[in-house]
């Protein structure tokens, strides 16, 4: 299939070498088509898929205020999502809570297994296990389902990015959870182009 | 105007300010030029889109075809440059020290956070493109085009931390027309319209409006637009003219 437009933003190792989005060109309608494609390919590769299992609500206890404790990566995005899945916060405390990680995401494009106090990363290189990048993806997905902060979608579309690119590193459960999530991405976004008036 | 002092680099945000400075007969005490002449990311390659028979009121564009440094000759008692190409260069921080400003208006590369010391030469006048505090942030004229279907500028004085200094003026603008390039002609002309008019007033009248503390509770940070909701947002305002 050949198009016009192209979907550079979900190929390489995005790990090592992040995307930067800085001044993405203008490529008109053909770019979602070309985006679509690039998710049709990733899908493509990946087991059939399969709704991930969510956190007990209990664990929305755990959760600790980042900028004065460290945390544990999985842990502690286990409990926001079980807490937002929960109903546990309105949306200005949703937000209060999960700001930090959006901007620790978006500013590296990376998500460490570990964080000191203020998300400081406590061992720079421990950015490669794809586990939190999948749950992240998850807690993105059910805060924007929940609150229409543009936020959270944005940095989910930039997390999605980063596991399409490295979705052969994935084992076959995390595989199905990709694509459970790519489907929901696919949603989200009809339901946004529906809202602006264009057609899928 | 008397101790305003421009702090710019090479970008169509500064050529459309430049341009509209002297469109109004306004005339700066000095302008700092930094960059160290390497293409920015972003740089503009060639013309950018102005579709035929665009709409824009009253607003204007910058013409990018005519060079910063014409303008700033043409509106400047004294144009100082330096090849440096980060703002908080100790050579910057020294071009401003000496100038003595009572006002700077910045301009610099979007990537660069302005440092303490800088802040603490003068109040420093700065155009956001987006609605604060609601729209704080990168790349916010998108998102508040997906958000409410229109743009906004706000100017504020530059504070330690991103978008959150006291705001001066805030101002809508309609959607731009279909086609029109948004990084290179729309947002720098809504931001140049701001400053233009504030600048304007602050000639007549010999000062800034008085200055509102944000409202926190209303504040969202963005960053950068991830390509797919740019395009969103821009053909949406396409199709829904």
């Amino acid at each position: 299939m050949t198009m016009a437009a192209h979907y550079p933003y979900a190929s390489g190792e995005l790990l090592d070498q992040p995307q930067s989005y800085q001044y993405s060109p203008f490529q008109g309608n053909e770019f979602i088509a070309a985006w679509a494609h690039n998710r049709a390919e990733a899908l493509a590769d990946l087991p059939p898929a399969v709704t991930p299992v969510r956190p007990d609500a209990p664990l929305a206890t755990l959760i600790v205020d980042t900028m004065g404790d460290g945390c544990e990566t999985l842990p502690q995005l286990d409990a926001l999502l079980a807490a937002v899945c929960a109903g546990s916060f309105n949306q200005d405390q949703g937000y209060a809570l999960l700001a930090p990680w959006v901007k620790r995401f978006e500013i590296s494009k990376r998500l460490h297994t570990a964080y000191g106090p203020r998300l400081r990363p406590r061992t720079p290189e421990a950015f490669r296990q794809l586990a939190p990048y999948l749950r992240f993806a998850e807690l993105l997905e059910a805060a924007w389902t929940q609150w229409p902060e543009w936020p959270y979608f944005n940095a989910l579309l930039k997390t999605l990015d980063v596991l399409v690119a490295h979705r052969a590193e994935l084992t076959d459960a995390q595989g199905a959870t990709l694509a459970w999530l790519l489907g929901r991405e696919r949603a989200h976004l009809e339901a946004l182009m529906n809202d602006q008036g264009l057609r899928p | 105007m008397t101790g305003v002092v421009m702090l710019t680099a090479q970008t169509a945000r500064s050529q459309a300010y430049a341009q509209v400075l002297q469109e109004r007969g306004l005339r700066l005490a000095a302008a700092v030029v930094f960059g160290d002449g390497k293409p920015r990311a972003g740089a503009v390659t060639g013309p950018p889109l102005v579709p035929a028979g665009a709409d824009l009121g009253a607003l204007r564009l910058p013409d990018l075809s005519i060079p910063l440094d014409e303008t700033l000759a043409a509106i400047c008692d004294e144009v100082v440059r330096l090849l440096v190409a980060d703002v908080n260069d100790p050579a910057v921080l020294a071009a401003v020290r000496e100038r003595s400003p009572s006002l700077l208006i910045y301009s610099g590369y979007g990537s660069q956070i302005v440092g303490a010391s800088l802040l603490d030469c003068a109040p420093m006048l700065h155009i956001h493109a987006g609605w604060l505090p609601e729209f704080r942030g990168s790349t916010t004229l998108y998102y508040e085009l997906l958000a409410h279907g229109q743009c906004s500028a706000s100017a504020l004085l530059l504070a330690k931390t991103i978008d959150t200094g006291p705001v001066l003026a805030r101002r809508h603008y309609p959607r731009p027309p279909a086609g029109l390039d948004m990084d290179y002609l729309y947002d720098p002309a809504i931001r140049a319209d701001l400053l233009g008019d504030l600048l304007s007033d602050y000639a007549r009248k010999g000062g800034l409006p008085p200055a509102l503390a944000q409202d926190e509770t209303s504040a969202r940070t963005y960053y950068i637009i991830h390509p797919l909701l740019k395009h969103l947002a821009i053909l949406g305002a396409e199709d829904n003219r």
